[in-house]
């Protein structure tokens, strides 16, 4: 019997057979996800690695460089990179430490003092909120966060487990994903029933191809952000403007974050500095302004052009996934909407193949 | 059964009967140009597929995503003429290869093919054929060169026949025997 004549029926049934299988392998995925729970953070660490770096892979490929050649000299820099990074940066994270610690009291005398100034004003013109005593709750308050900050910071930036996964697992997979990405592709189409091949695949290419453009759009906006804050705060001397500059580009792979990053960090090392001054002001003048031009001009132009989408889509995706899941919804929003939307073009077209099947 | 066809291709072992796919790819004009270090480079990249027989690999009108070749079995190229019931247009045996406009254009497939009997096929797609351009230029060139060649061929062959039929129309009667025998 030819395919245009298969009888509706048949072809109706091996549609419900099809969904139940892919039910059943999502519910196993689901499973294991869920059972893995918080392990799984490593991989997907390294899924987002090997995305970021593949482009760069590819790169050196033209240039005539073999694929191991390719990752092995990337790592290569990385790993020096990395090394003068922890040779460079430990010692002045240390002296940054020890001379919070040690400047901490004779800050938060001064602090206590201007509070008590502003509670004797506050009891003057307003007698009735006297008893909430609000210099002595904020200084407490600050007082119990800082000391548990300085206590905690220590070990969350050395606890083993972190270590051994940033510095060790997530290279390890970021290169075997790097490396075997295509065999990993051929698997995974290898798996799917020979009626779905030709759409899977499609839909891979779609995928790869999005989320690839996606994130490369992600990097320029950090760049763009962490070039625009080292500035701000080299010219304004604030002190390692450029080091926080850097650092909060890295943040703001979380979209929106690194501005604020920024601000707290160039704000503490400020008040470290020069105390508290009107340089602050102008710390979060630069912050702010960073923040706004990157969420009306570079996010939406970068991010629409890249995922193909209207910047309206971007800035109502974003905020729709910060509203239903914080951070997460901001980092994961565009990304699942470009993915949805291409699964879903795609499932169209093998509905439409499935009813040409039937007439 | 088609089912079967699944776990074939999921558990799939070493090759098993047939020629080696390096030695196939060899005889497929679009790669006729490539040297045996940049073939096997090519073998990485295609994907093997088996399918039972009468299952379909492709419906006519589906988007083209690239070209198939004949490892092992046959493969039924069926068109459904508008108004007319689905005609078989060629059969394909080991090493012939379908569907190389799919490397081209994004024009929807212009027939079905079906697998004739249990069958085992190369793929070979235009998005590993776009990858290929942008990683490895030199090799993806010399493909595109040769499916370009293989087209102009076919358009010189057509242009020919187009001539002949204008300087000599064929009667009815040879139109009629003509359909008959290729369909």
């Amino acid at each position: 019997m030819s395919q245009a004549s298969r009888p509706i029926t048949s072809t109706r049934k091996q549609l419900w057979r099809d969904l139940g299988y892919a039910a059943v392998i999502a519910g196993v995925a689901g499973l294991v996800v869920y059972a893995a729970g918080r392990g799984l953070i490593p991989f997907f660490a390294s899924c987002f690695v090997a995305f970021v770096l593949a482009p760069l892979v590819e790169y050196l490929e033209r240039r005539g460089l073999s694929r191991l050649q390719a990752v092995a000299a990337i790592y290569s820099v990385a790993l020096i990179l990395a090394g003068a990074a922890v040779v460079y940066l430990t010692p002045v994270l240390q002296h940054q430490i020890a001379t919070l610690r040690m400047k901490l009291p004779e800050y938060s005398v001064q602090a206590h003092d201007r509070l008590e100034g502003f509670q004797t004003e506050l009891d003057r013109r307003f007698p009735e909120l006297k008893r909430m005593n609000f210099a002595e709750t904020i200084t407490r308050s600050t007082r119990v966060f800082v000391d548990q900050s300085l206590e905690r910071f220590p070990n969350i930036m050395f606890n083993v487990l972190t270590l051994l996964t940033v510095f060790v697992l997530i290279p390890i997979m970021s290169w075997y994903l790097l490396l075997e990405s295509r065999a990993i592709k051929k698997f995974v189409i290898g798996l799917v029933p020979n009626r779905y091949f030709e759409p899977a695949l499609n839909l891979l290419y779609r995928v790869d191809q999005h989320l690839s453009r996606y994130l490369t759009g992600l990097l320029i906006d950090a760049i763009v952000v962490g070039c625009l804050l080292s500035i701000g705060y080299s010219m304004l001397g604030v002190p390692f403007g450029v080091a926080i500059g850097v650092s909060s580009g890295f943040v703001h792979l979380v979209p929106y974050l690194g501005p604020i990053f920024g601000a707290v960090v160039a704000v503490l090392v400020t008040v470290l500095d020069s105390g508290v001054t009107v340089k602050l002001v102008y710390v979060l003048l630069i912050a702010g302004a960073v923040h706004l031009f990157d969420s009306l001009l570079i996010q939406p132009l970068v991010l629409s052009k890249t995922a193909d989408l209207h910047p309206l889509s971007v800035l109502l995706i974003l905020i729709i996934g910060a509203n239903a899941f914080g951070v997460w919804g901001m980092l994961l929003g565009v990304p699942v909407y470009c993915v949805a939307r291409i699964v879903v073009q795609e499932y169209l077209g093998i509905a439409r193949r499935q009813q040409r099947e039937t007439i | 059964m088609i089912i079967d066809s699944l776990w074939d291709n999921i558990f799939r072992g070493h090759q098993k009967g047939g020629e080696r796919t390096v030695d196939l790819l060899l005889k497929i004009p679009i790669f006729e140009n490539l040297s045996f270090r940049e073939l096997r480079f090519i073998e990485k990249m295609v994907y093997i597929r088996r399918y039972a027989s009468g299952e379909s690999i492709f419906q006519q009108g589906d988007p083209s995503l690239g070209m198939y070749i004949v490892k092992t079995g046959s493969v039924k190229i069926i068109r459904q003429f508008p108004g007319g019931e689905p005609r078989l247009i060629a059969t394909l045996t080991p090493g012939e290869f379908f569907g190389e406009l799919g490397l081209i254009d994004d024009a929807p497939r212009s027939a079905a093919a079906v697998a004739h009997d249990a069958t085992e096929i190369i793929g070979f797609f235009k998005p590993d054929l776009m990858s290929l351009i942008h990683r490895r230029p030199d090799l993806g060139l010399k493909i595109l060169l040769s499916v370009a060649t293989t087209l102009s061929a076919r358009l010189r062959h057509a242009h020919e026949e187009l001539e002949r039929f204008i300087l000599n129309p064929p009667t009815e009667t040879q139109i009629r025997e003509r359909v008959r025998v290729t369909y």
